[in-house]
């Protein structure tokens, strides 16, 4: 089966059938005779949508263990942190998307005691951190209250109220009995720092002010916005730059956020988050998979598969970083190569580093016309032009397109009546039968598209001694689009309304934290309207009304 | 979640760093049956599920000869010959198939793969993105018998060896509640460390240790006040409900993890599981490190259980439609398991055609019976762990205990889901009948419906068998038809 996750639409198939008439084969109906896979029958019924609480009503988003690892390093000033052991989450799709239902079960609630109580201690005892966090001398009066305000401020990422400044006054006066450093304040210290790395404010991001009301939803405080963009652009927890504006009440207007994207925008930690983006959306998962064959390609490099996905994320950060967009991304005329990587692209660059190899007119273009997509879609030998195809339609695209049932490649090949030379001949045939054209009629031409390439990824115009036919048609926008090989694909794509609004989507889920809903596609749209570079994108989203406010309380 | 910018040369001294830990010492000898073992006046239960996937090789994995008793060459030449010492402590259950069934045949999301990981210990068909409808029976069992106060009983120890997909839940055997999996741990020293308490902080004196504790409570006191705060902040029922888990996750303060409390460490395991601390998830996923992972997580599985950190612990190896290339104890396979499964050179191949580059791969058949060989070495000194611990009442830990072997499917080449591989070792403190091959449904060539054998009821039977009262286990009988309530008589003493 092949390895897509968001949308195992099985479902979606059997409707696709109905509608089309076609039945699938081997449904017998009984129990099977032991080879339970081999269809899908007639009795099943597709259950109905679950009930699924509002996501976009959230307030409390519990910190992914990525950015609770930011955090404390941004808190303390250190490189290291302690999530490393905490349990997995359980990821079932993009992490980005499902962040705002991430849970504390059993497991990691005392992980996450265990953390407070490492860092807690570390922090009093190495002296590095403690000056960190401590901004005053001990022996002052007024430092106990200033260290709880001030490192309050920043774990909890606003102003602690006056409840909770007594609250942690008085746990602090209570740490020199249950301390042993045999110095109050720093057991003060320590037991305060313990006890805010577990409460719920410094472990969930949380949008609980008394908000404005405007348009019907509540407009975020400065304190929720520095947040909201720090963790959608850092990663992290917001900056002194950030804080500084948010005390000053700066951070109303879509001038003064705009102001602050763009300086946040420089910040090596964004450029590494849109690359993180970028991995995600585009199934740098598959890399993992890269396995050719050793007898057909026996020159390739120890570490294939990871030097490819270096040199997949450098193009994407290069491209951002250029000020660069979807366009960019899949159309730009260069690549990133080392020297193990460089035959595949006919050139001859050296060294462990990677550089960058521009391409002559059209013969590559963009992210999909290099070697790293080009072999993770493809088997050990042959090409891949079905899951090609497929990253077109569900990846580019954002279109729903359903799993093959099991069985279906159990479905002998027709007889042919001419010898099968081609990768493209033998799945045309294969596909043509059956319910299958009902998918395939749109899959198999945008894969055949990069039949120009091979298994890693090398220019070919022949398999098999047979010139290899990349054209073909796709629908794009609701008209039929033709193109002759992948240059025109991409360009093709890279025209269309309709990548663009899959692209946008992406990270408008990206910037939420949770799949879109009805009401965010005004915003969607209006983002995607016009071909523009990530960081416009990021910073029309990060200033438009829709992320400065949250959904009213009902 | 560390980024992982390792180059490939500082990879590859990490992997010899991997390679000088030294495997198969005594890990547990140490230990037991001293102290907290011997001390218990009552035997406890525990259930512990090892889970392989993609199958097995149904002509070489069952017992040889006619039901009934295990005679001395019923495993011989079989994938269970690694399990032959422990033969009368084991019981094979034949003819079960999994309820719900397979795809087609009854309601439900997901593939066969995602039914076959979400089905197995819920008996609960997948939702559209392959989670199971309902808890899993370790979480079930957990909630009922292990150490804890109701309501705040400690989770089941769910461990794995291999990579997360991340998708369709093709990961996640472990489910707390419907929709919600339990993604398995599968760093060693993560595992380790979630039931040895290993910090810094712990106490070594009485003293030290109460104030540790009244610091613990101390702290709980301010962020329960924190919680109440927040929950009052104007929050959905989903916010306040989420928050009020994360709670229940904290509220005791108790500081050694299981009954065996400091007793319960082993040195050389300990040395051979800190290799992974602080290692990144995808140093930890590399299959060279696969055979060492699996052998660890075996013994941290028989220590949590043996030490009653936990009395339900699960293992599975890594999952549905994926799996390691196996290249080690003198296999030097070219195909991942997945693909072996099937036969095939490729992942998305299926069935018998050869069409599509779909090729048969040359004596898959043996190649899947010494994965599976392999696997029954792991089971084999999970038992022989647990074997080596005699309790209060003169049985061993493995009596007292009750381990499940089961798999994602019975035959990968057709992703079946029917006559699935099950062995029941250790009788459950007597509950089992041991060293017999008994016949529940159909095996070979399937008869009328009198002889269908869900798993939700072999899953009931276990839940008896631990002592908790249960009718039903699974999914409703709208589900599918061949659920059924109840337990099997025949496989009870």
């Amino acid at each position: 089966m092949n390895d897509r996750h968001h949308m195992g639409a099985l479902l979606g198939f059997l409707a696709a059938t109905a509608c089309s008439g076609t039945e699938l084969p081997g449904s017998e109906g009984e129990l099977p005779d032991g080879s339970g896979g081999s269809g899908g029958s007639a009795n099943m019924e597709p259950e109905g949508p679950r009930e699924v609480a509002d996501r976009s009503a959230t307030r409390v988003v519990r910190l992914s263990h990525a950015q609770y690892a930011s955090t404390v390093q941004e808190l303390f000033g250190i490189e290291d942190s302690p999530d490393g052991a905490f349990a997995p989450d359980a990821l079932n799709g993009f992490s980005f998307n499902t962040s705002n239902d991430l849970r504390v079960d059993p497991r990691l609630g005392p992980q996450y005691r265990n953390a407070a109580e490492e860092l807690a201690e570390r922090a009093v005892n190495d002296e590095e951190l403690f000056e960190r966090i401590v901004d005053c001398d001990a022996s002052d009066a007024g430092c106990k209250g200033d260290f709880i305000e001030s490192f309050g401020e920043r774990a909890f990422r606003r102003p602690l109220t006056q409840t909770e400044s007594t609250r942690f006054e008085a746990i602090f006066d209570a740490g020199a009995s249950l301390g042993d450093s045999g110095d109050e304040f720093r057991d003060g210290v320590q037991i305060v720092v313990e006890a805010m790395l577990q409460a719920p404010q410094f472990l969930y991001r949380t949008e609980v002010s008394r908000g404005t009301l405007e348009g019907g939803r509540e407009l975020l405080d400065d304190w929720e916005v520095a947040s909201r963009l720090s963790y959608f652009i850092y990663d992290s927890m917001p900056d002194e730059e950030l804080f500084s504006r948010a005390r000053q009440g700066q951070l109303r207007t879509p001038e003064q956020v705009a102001g602050q994207v763009a300086r946040m925008l420089d910040d090596a930690r964004a450029s590494d988050k849109f690359v993180s983006f970028h991995e995600q959306v585009w199934q740098f998962g598959r890399y993992s998979k890269i396995s050719p064959d050793a007898d057909t390609y026996p020159d390739l490099p120890e570490g294939f598969s990871d030097r490819l996905r270096d040199a997949s994320s450098r193009f994407i950060e290069s491209v951002i970083g250029d000020g660069g967009g979807l366009r960019e991304l899949l159309t730009a005329p260069y690549a990133f190569a080392d020297a193990e990587l460089a035959p595949l692209y006919d050139s001859n660059v050296r060294g462990d580093e990677l550089q960058r190899i521009e391409f002559e007119d059209g013969e590559r273009k963009g992210f999909m016309m290099q070697a790293g997509f080009l072999a993770s879609n493809a088997y050990s030998v042959k090409t891949d032009p079905i899951h090609r195809g497929l990253f077109v339609l569900r990846d580019m695209l954002c279109r729903e397109v359903p799993d093959p049932p099991p069985g279906a490649q159990m479905t002998p090949p027709p007889e042919a009546t001419e010898p099968i030379e081609t990768t493209r001949e033998e799945i045309t045939l294969l596909t043509g039968q059956l319910y299958c054209p009902t998918c395939h009629s749109q899959i198999n031409e945008p894969g055949f598209a990069f039949e120009g390439f091979d298994a890693i990824g090398q220019t070919r115009e022949r398999e098999n001694g047979v010139l290899v036919d990349t054209t073909g048609s796709i629908q794009l926008d609701g008209e039929s689009v033709e193109f002759a090989g992948a240059s025109e694909l991409v360009e093709a794509l890279a025209d269309s309304s309709e990548a663009r609004d899959c692209y946008t989507s992406r990270w408008l889920e990206f910037a939420y934290g949770r799949p879109l809903t009805d009401a965010d596609l005004s915003l969607r749209d209006r983002l995607a309207r016009e071909p523009e570079s990530v960081q416009e994108i990021i910073t029309r989203l990060a200033t438009s009304p829709e992320f400065l406010s949250r959904k009213a309380v009902e | 979640m560390k980024r992982s910018n390792m180059s490939p040369v500082s990879r590859r001294r990490f992997l010899r760093g991997f390679g000088g830990v030294a495997l198969g010492l005594p890990f547990l000898e140490t230990f037991a049956p001293r102290s907290a073992l011997a001390q218990q006046a009552q035997s406890i239960k525990r259930f512990g599920v090892f889970f392989a996937c993609n199958g097995v090789d149904m002509t070489r994995w069952f017992p040889k000869g006619d039901f009934g008793a295990l005679g001395p060459q019923s495993l011989i030449g079989t994938a269970n010959e690694p399990l032959d010492a422990f033969r009368s402590k084991l019981l094979f259950p034949r003819g079960v198939h999994m309820a719900p069934r397979g795809f087609g045949r009854d309601p439900g999301g997901s593939d066969d793969h995602g039914k076959g990981m979400a089905g197995k210990l819920t008996a609960q068909p997948a939702d559209g993105n392959g989670l199971a409808q309902g808890p899993s029976i370790d979480h079930v069992l957990a909630a009922r018998i292990n150490p804890g106060a109701d309501g705040a009983r400690r989770p089941p120890l769910n461990l794995m060896v291999g990579r997360p997909a991340g998708f369709r839940g093709l990961d996640f055997i472990s489910y707390s509640e419907a929709g919600r999996a339990v993604a398995a741990v599968n760093n060693p020293w993560n595992a380790y460390s979630q039931f040895v308490n290993l910090n810094n902080s712990s106490p070594d004196s009485g003293a030290a240790e109460d104030r540790v504790g009244r610091r613990r409570q101390s702290v709980l006191d301010l962020v329960r006040d924190q919680f109440d705060d927040l929950k009052l902040s104007g929050l959905s029922s989903d916010d306040r409900r989420k928050l009020d888990e994360h709670f229940t996750a904290i509220r005791s303060v108790e500081i050694q993890l299981g009954s065996g409390g400091a007793s319960c460490s082993d040195g050389a395991l300990q040395t051979a599981a800190r290799v992974y601390e602080n290692a990144s998830g995808r140093e930890v996923e590399q299959e060279s490190q696969y055979p060492l992972i699996a052998d660890l997580q075996v013994e941290i599985l028989a220590m949590a259980l043996a030490c009653d950190y936990t009395r339900v612990g699960t293992m599975h190896f890594d999952r549905g439609s994926g799996g390691p290339t196996f290249r080690w104890d003198a296999m030097n396979h070219e195909y991942n398991h997945h693909k072996l499964s099937h036969g095939k050179v490729k992942d998305d191949c299926f069935g018998t055609s050869t069409a599509n580059g779909c090729d048969d791969v040359a004596g898959f058949e043996d190649m899947l019976f010494e994965i599976d060989l392999w696997h029954q070495r792991r089971l084999a000194k999970l038992l022989q762990r647990l074997d080596s611990y005699v309790e209060a009442d003169g049985r061993t830990v493995l009596d007292n205990s009750l381990i499940m072997y089961t798999n994602e499917l019975s035959s990968g080449r057709g992703h079946s889901f029917m006559d699935l591989p099950y062995i029941l070792a250790g009788s459950a403190g007597g509950y089992f009948k041991q060293g017999e091959y008994v016949r529940l449904g159909r095996a070979e060539n399937p008869g009328g419906d009198d002889q269908v054998a869900p798993h939700n009821r072999l899953l009931n039977t276990i839940i008896n068998a631990m002592g908790v009262q249960s009718d039903w286990f699974g999914a409703a009988q709208s589900a599918g038809p061949t659920l059924q309530g109840g337990v099997y008589d025949a496989l009870i003493a």
